[in-house]
């Protein structure tokens, strides 16, 4: 299965309560965020940007992706096949619990395995700024 | 202010450059100009040298790029090669060396590229009426022509060395350098390197730049700067300034600790040089100062955000460019240059009497510090490179 076809899948798990939208551009240099779902009642104050990180395999490098986007969304995870999530995770947990970042299984299904914690890391204009671009274009 | 001790070369390849090089001309000791740039821009460059003044420079006739075919489209090939070679050399996609048979053509090439390198400057601004500084700008230093060595039998070992004997005899009363200019592979032929130093070892010659192809200093493992350093050590037995054609931080650092002389590079590129490259549009690139590398600006904004977090001293420049951005990810390339141009000067500034354990020591600082806030080593790509120096220094000092 290719990434590209797990991300409306991985989408809809979150669609009902927040705006989402695949290979978002987030500034001129950085590569694209692969989900990035903005909360519904943005306009009531609820701004919560969450931002997910999509590969079919390889875990350390989709959390190397998912971590730059610990500066401007308030919770990130990783998702994987579930084929490919290390049997014995928990290198992969250690890593994930260190940056809080979650993870998600995907199998035809999404499944979210480890919830993130909030980020504490983001920089406030730039969070803005990105939402902004989701406003702008719905 | 420009350290004496080590000279400081700026590469000028691109118009935009040139303001930033003006308004920081006290910082660096001169500036190098290949002889393409020259021709593809006279009036803006030799403008740009009438309004620095007296200010050192220097022209590299790029005689190699004429031994490679992927230059022969170039609009400035035709005027160089008519300029050296006219009347000598038919002309062809790529000499060989076997192309200079007759002495007497070798003697009038190698006398055509130190005169161009003379005479240019000052023939552009008469034809501009720019006549204030004539006899006054002319080169600190004239090269004789070089091209790539990339094995020990490559007939150009020999063509070099016998341009440069015959340029020792044309030089009047210039100052004369060699250009060794090697593949990177041959540090390790100690026998070749041997014989590289004594064959270079010519009387009349007044010093050598040295151009290891390829050579990216935070890149390269261990053992090639190592050799790198062996290979410096035996060239000033020679008694002779030695600069690096191209390099950064290492280089900086190796001047400073009398490796070398000096270095050469481009404003916030061009520390090293793959001769088979033609170049291309540049990124924008951030010097990360306790890197001594440079990353993406976003990158760059990240690291400092982990380190205010954490209460690490990491990041955080307060140069006048800098200070103008509370996002420095989004700075700009201008910006960006004139942040390196800075940068640099504050290392050259910092690296007067500095030893070996000194520069050490900030390596490893820099390297523990990372540890504590880069937790799943995302950003070790950009530092790693400073566990190598360390070894090279360790090793080499």
């Amino acid at each position: 299965m290719r990434e590209r076809q797990m991300y409306k899948l991985i989408g809809q798990e979150f669609s009902e309560q927040y705006i989402v939208k695949f290979e978002f551009p987030v500034n001129k240099t950085r590569r694209h965020v692969d989900i990035l779902c903005l909360n519904k009642k943005y306009n009531e104050g609820l701004s919560e940007l969450i931002a997910i990180e999509v590969k079919v395999r390889d875990w350390k490098r989709v959390l190397h992706q998912a971590y730059s986007h610990l500066f401007f969304a308030d919770n990130v995870y990783i998702a994987l096949h579930e084929k490919y999530i290390p049997k014995n995770h928990q290198k992969c947990e250690e890593f994930l619990d260190a940056v809080g970042i979650g993870l998600i299984s995907f199998n035809g299904k999404a499944n979210i395995l480890k919830e993130p914690r909030s980020s504490e890391l983001i920089n406030s204009i730039r969070k803005e700024t990105i939402i902004n671009k989701i406003i702008a274009k719905l | 202010m420009a350290n004496n001790d080590i000279r400081w070369y700026i590469r000028l390849n691109l118009a935009r450059e040139k303001d930033l090089l003006v308004k920081h001309s006290d910082l660096y000791h001169g500036l190098l100009i290949d002889a393409h740039i020259l021709e593809t821009y006279p009036k803006a460059i030799t403008g740009f040298l009438f309004k620095l003044g007296e200010k050192p420079f220097i022209i590299d006739p790029i005689t190699y790029k004429f031994s490679i075919y992927e230059f022969v489209e170039k609009n400035w090939y035709s005027k160089l090669l008519e300029a050296y070679l006219e009347g000598i050399i038919e002309e062809k996609e790529c000499l060989l060396p076997d192309d200079f048979t007759d002495e007497h053509d070798l003697e009038i090439f190698v006398g055509r590229v130190l005169r161009y390198q003379e005479n240019i400057v000052e023939e552009v601004l008469e034809d501009l009426g720019l006549f204030g500084l004539t006899g006054k700008l002319k080169p600190e230093i004239i090269l004789a022509p070089y091209f790539v060595i990339s094995s020990p039998r490559d007939k150009w070992f020999d063509m070099n060395i016998k341009c440069l004997e015959i340029a020792k005899n044309k030089k009047g009363d210039s100052k004369l350098y060699g250009v060794i200019t090697l593949e990177k592979r041959l540090l390790f032929n100690d026998v070749f390197i041997d014989s590289v130093v004594e064959k270079y070892n010519i009387e009349g010659v007044d010093g050598y730049f040295v151009w290891i192809t390829n050579f990216r200093e935070e890149v390269v493992d261990a053992e090639y700067l190592k050799k790198f350093i062996e290979f410096c050590r035996k060239l000033l037995e020679l008694g002779k300034p030695i600069i690096n054609f191209y390099g950064g931080f290492f280089s900086l650092a190796l001047s400073s600790l009398h490796v070398l002389n000096g270095f050469t590079h481009a404003p916030c590129y061009a520390e090293f040089r793959d001769p088979y490259s033609e170049g291309g549009p540049l990124p924008v690139r951030y010097y990360f100062d306790d890197f001594h590398n440079k990353i993406l600006p976003t990158d760059a904004e990240d690291i400092c955000t982990l380190a205010e977090k954490e209460e690490i001293d990491i990041g955080g420049c307060d140069c006048e460019v800098c200070e103008k951005y509370d996002n420095i990810g989004e700075i700009n390339l201008m910006d960006a240059t004139e942040h390196y141009l800075l940068a640099r000067a504050n290392e050259l500034e910092n690296m007067l009497n500095s030893d070996p354990n000194t520069i050490i020591k900030s390596n490893n600082k820099t390297m523990e510090n990372m540890k504590k806030i880069d937790k799943i080593g995302k950003y070790k790509p950009f530092y790693q490179h400073l566990a190598r120096w360390n070894n090279a220094l360790v090793d080499s000092f």
